[in-house]
């Protein structure tokens, strides 16, 4: 199949399908648990907007790790990562068209509701 | 392809081998896809959820920024962990399947397993100190305590000495954490006051307008269209520093989005304890590992959701 042969270097293959190699998996996991622990003492920092990216930075390093190791997407028909990808710009689509006009409904319709707004 | 003419033959048929595939190589390639296709369904279920989020979030941060100091960055970063490595036995359990190692297969699934049970555990004393903390959505919501975090916003008393002249209270509607905050828990709201969960009206709020404040200007709007503003409103100088209104609408959020991943932790060791047995029996071996492969996927999923509910939820600067 897709990967025979391709990937000897990085893992062993048995049939055509291929094996993660134990070490791969333990260093995705020491990476993961580092990058949790990194996500969590970044809070203890004002950057600003920052903090946000950060977070969602690494949350979305963290998944990238997880969905080409653990879920084998790297050594998979690329279609299946596809389908990943295609439901990911579906669900950004979906938050980005409705985050568009969210704040044009009269925020300060109620003084005090929301304060946040209001500054601007 | 080369395999075509055995996997018609019923004597040289593969004993997994459905008969509407050609190859065991094209079995594996179906049920892969089809998993995925069933993860991506999965995805878009919960991007409703994140999507509330985010509306929520950006209409209303100070809500988030204060709410979120009810939860416990340890637990959840705990929990985290926790998921995290069950990712990694379970991947580590496929990999046995595939190389026939079947008392490795076992031990892994087993860990999973044990990991799963320790992630809702945990998840269990977070929801149970919510409960005793009236920390619950919607008209449930009624707080005992101010967040139990050093410096957090509210946790002073001076705070709430603000908070008590700026914002009047209105059971039901606003909800005002701290053993200060005068409120009659158990009054429940008459029918005359919508659920806390909508907009408030403010329509039952037991003060009138305060001379002096710009906003007791508009008129109160008992009879009016719900949203129009009264009286009883704190002027704007002196909301950033109280304890925001409509809180209740994270915990919302909150149980919706942390319940609905742990449905999906119920059912991943569903499919586990059902993995476990198989594995057991011998089933799974370099010819047939696909469920080990597919449960596995599935599990994964499960964790990369929890990757993104950790930051959001927890950790909200």
């Amino acid at each position: 199949m897709h990967s025979k042969g391709h990937h000897a270097h990085d893992g062993e293959s048995i049939g055509g399908v291929h094996v993660m190699p134990v070490p791969v998996l333990v260093g995705i996991w020491v990476v993961l648990i580092v990058l949790t622990v990194v996500t969590v003492g970044v809070t203890y920092f004002d950057l600003g907007p920052f903090n946000l990216l950060v977070a969602l930075g690494v949350a979305l390093v963290k998944a990238s790790l997880v969905a080409l190791f653990y879920m084998h997407l790297k050594y998979d028909h690329p279609f299946n990562g596809f389908i990943l990808v295609a439901s990911l710009a579906f669900v950004a689509l979906f938050i980005g068209i409705t985050l568009l006009d969210a704040k044009q409904y009269q925020p300060d319709m109620i003084p005090g509701y929301a304060p946040a707004m209001q500054k601007k | 392809m080369s395999h075509a003419a055995d996997a018609h033959d019923h004597h040289a048929h593969p004993p997994n081998l459905a008969h509407h595939f050609e190859s065991p190589e094209q079995q594996v390639a179906s049920g892969k896809l089809g998993m995925w296709i069933f993860l991506a369904t999965e995805i878009l279920l919960f991007g409703g959820l994140f999507c509330a989020y985010a509306i929520y979030r950006a209409l209303h941060p100070e809500i988030f920024d204060y709410a979120h100091l009810y939860l416990s960055k340890e637990l959840g970063g705990i929990n985290t962990i926790v998921l995290l490595t069950s990712s990694l036995t379970m991947a580590w359990g496929v990999r046995a399947a595939q190389l026939g190692q079947k008392k490795i297969l076992v031990w892994m699934l087993s860990l999973t397993l044990a990991f799963a049970v320790m992630f809702l555990g945990i998840k269990f004393v977070e929801y149970k100190a919510k409960w005793e903390e009236g920390l619950l959505p919607g008209k449930r919501f009624h707080p005992t305590a101010p967040p139990h975090v050093n410096g957090a916003k509210g946790a002073e008393p001076g705070h709430h000495d603000l908070q008590e002249k700026a914002l009047p209270v209105m059971p039901g509607v606003v909800a005002t954490p701290g053993p200060a905050a005068p409120v009659p828990q158990g009054a429940a709201p008459t029918a005359a006051v919508p659920a806390p969960g909508a907009a408030p009206t403010d329509a039952a709020a037991p003060t009138g307008p305060k001379p002096g404040d710009e906003s007791s200007l508009i008129k109160p709007a008992a009879a009016g269209p719900p949203g129009l503003a009264t009286g009883a409103v704190a002027p704007l100088g002196q909301v950033k520093n109280a304890v925001p209104k409509n809180v209740q609408i994270f915990f919302g959020i909150y149980f919706m989005m942390t319940g609905l991943h742990a449905l999906h932790v119920l059912a991943g060791m569903g499919v586990i304890t059902w993995l476990l047995k198989r594995s057991l029996r011998g089933d799974f071996g370099p010819r047939y590992f696909a469920p080990v492969d597919l449960g596995g996927l599935y599990w994964h999923l499960v964790d990369l959701i929890w990757i993104f509910l950790f930051p959001l939820m927890y950790l909200i600067h």
